[in-house]
């Protein structure tokens, strides 16, 4: 449990002349469960980006088990990803299950075809998020929170070491934005690093180790307990963010102004 | 069947059901891939290969080959960083490819070039070596698509998940122009540079218009478009016209006669 798997070091990002990310340092232990939360514009996407090896940061290095993220190879199959936007065009011919397949084609190889193995981690993938009866169905005959449920299928078909996931309940109803993070406590509980970006402060706080706030600058804090108390949200938030609470979670509202640059 | 009495006929057939079949199957590619542009545009430049072949003194199809992979290749890295837009790129290769094939050929003292047979496609002018060569290239496509089959598909389904999950997404997307390239080489001497990315597009197209299903896809544009190659080329020797006008306009019927079809005998 305690070596690291994933390290963000001294990681600087600009998209000229907005700097997007300053200085931000980050590790994650192996079978951690962390989540990042901060304000829109914050920066979050963008360093799942550069952890995923999709952007590359102008300052700055991301190892994962050891390696920097360019030179990982093989090693790349064994990480999940739900990206909060696929740009996927839905009209195209391809069925629930050979989309879910899709994940696992790095751990196939090349010239190979899948397996019975794989189309069986296809359908367990598939029991997980409840979209079984779908499989055979074209991707576009599926409703927002459909598609997004098979996003999620296909980041677990691959028997991801790590998961990377980006506002994944978004387009989900509450019951199965509930079960979902239900879910990725029994992945966590498997032994599986997680990394989940959410808004909802409230709800991440209950199932995970860690919570790391975003906001240009990233601070870490390894008891999700402290982020509510001690006026962590309001620093990143802004003092326009004011909080209630009811029972054991709080809530944040967010007065609809551009976070200051 | 009295055509097949004739060996240029035989040779035209023969090719028919490689272009035929290649066609469909890469072009379920390139139109999902929306590059049915990028085609027209390769195509165009293997009139500059071909009279670069010609002004060099070396063989045209060959030349052809590799300056259309090369055009292909180099539009695919020119937009890869989106500093140029793709049909910007195309639009640019298309014209100066010609423009300097036509350059070429006014050079070249007393051509004796058949520029309207590689314009239009000329089946009389098949010979021996134009079979190896399909018949070698054919194979050489049909091999990486089969190679590289799921990984084009994710390539051009979610090029992101493809990057993430260590898919070498680049050198995909620069196989799939170089295969396009290929396979416009080989379809040239029958239906012609300026038609030839017909193949590429309208069989595909009027497929993906009958089934969802990717494998279902695959076969209906294969059958449609061997029907209108040997169709065509059969049709255009009892009517007497051009093979590769013929072709086009068949497959083009068939596209629009699905295309008015009511949607409930169609989606299945």
């Amino acid at each position: 449990m305690q070596e690291p798997i994933i390290e963000v070091k001294n990681v600087s990002f600009y998209y000229p002349p907005l700097e997007v990310l300053e200085d931000v340092n980050l590790t994650v232990k192996k079978g951690e469960f962390l989540a990042i939360i901060g304000p829109n514009g914050g920066g979050k996407t963008t360093l799942l980006k550069i952890i995923l090896g999709l952007l590359k940061p102008q300052k700055g290095e991301v190892y994962i088990a050891g390696k920097r993220v360019e030179e990982l190879g093989k090693w790349r199959s064994k990480i999940g990803y739900v990206p909060q936007t696929a740009q996927i065009d839905y009209t195209f011919p391809i069925t629930v299950e050979e989309f879910v397949m899709t994940g696992r084609f790095g751990l196939i190889g090349l010239g190979k075809r899948p397996q019975a193995h794989d189309w069986e981690m296809v359908r367990k993938a598939l029991r997980e998020v409840k979209m079984e009866e779908w499989s055979k169905k074209q991707i576009g005959e599926l409703s927002g929170g459909q598609r997004q449920k098979i996003l999620i299928a296909r980041s677990l078909a691959l028997e991801p070491e790590i998961l990377i996931l980006d506002e994944p309940t978004t387009a989900v109803d509450p019951e199965s934005s509930e079960s979902f993070y239900e879910l990725l406590l029994r992945l966590h509980e498997q032994g599986i690093t997680i990394i989940t970006v959410s808004h909802d402060v409230g709800v991440v706080a209950q199932y995970v180790d860690s919570i790391a706030c975003l906001n240009r600058r990233l601070i870490k804090h390894d008891r999700p307990e402290e982020v509510i108390r001690e006026g962590v949200l309001e620093e990143m938030y802004g003092r326009e963010a004011a909080f209630f609470h009811h029972g054991a979670i709080p809530h944040i509202v967010v007065r609809e102004t551009p976070p200051e640059r | 069947m009295e055509i097949l009495r004739f060996t240029f006929m035989q040779r035209a057939l023969f090719i028919g059901l490689i272009v035929g079949v290649l066609g469909a199957t890469l072009g379920v590619f390139v139109v999902l891939k929306r590059l049915s542009f990028m085609g027209a545009g390769i195509s165009h430049a293997a009139f500059g290969g071909i009279a670069l072949g010609y002004f060099l003194g070396w063989d045209p199809i060959l030349t052809a080959v590799i300056f259309c992979i090369s055009v292909g290749i180099g539009i695919s890295m020119l937009i890869e960083n989106n500093r140029i837009k793709e049909d910007t790129a195309v639009g640019i290769f298309f014209t100066s490819t010609m423009a300097l094939g036509i350059l070429l050929i006014g050079l070249k003292e007393g051509y004796n070039i058949d520029l309207f047979g590689y314009l239009f496609g000329n089946i009389l002018a098949v010979g021996r070596e134009d079979l190896v060569i399909s018949l070698a290239i054919g194979a050489i496509i049909a091999f990486s698509l089969y190679f590289f089959f799921k990984e084009l598909i994710l390539s051009i389904l979610d090029p992101e998940m493809a990057r993430v999950i260590g898919l070498p997404v680049s050198f995909l997307n620069h196989l799939l122009v170089a295969l396009i390239a290929l396979f416009i080489v080989i379809s040239v001497r029958i239906v012609g540079i300026i038609l030839v990315s017909a193949l590429l597009t309208i069989p595909a197209a009027t497929a993906l218009q009958w089934s969802k299903n990717l494998r279902k896809v695959l076969v209906l544009s294969s059958i449609d478009s061997l029907g209108c190659v040997l169709g065509g080329l059969a049709l255009s020797y009892y009517l007497d016209t051009s093979p590769g006008a013929t072709i086009v306009i068949l497959a083009t019927l068939v596209f629009f006669t699905t295309f008015l079809l009511p949607l409930p005998l169609k989606k299945k």
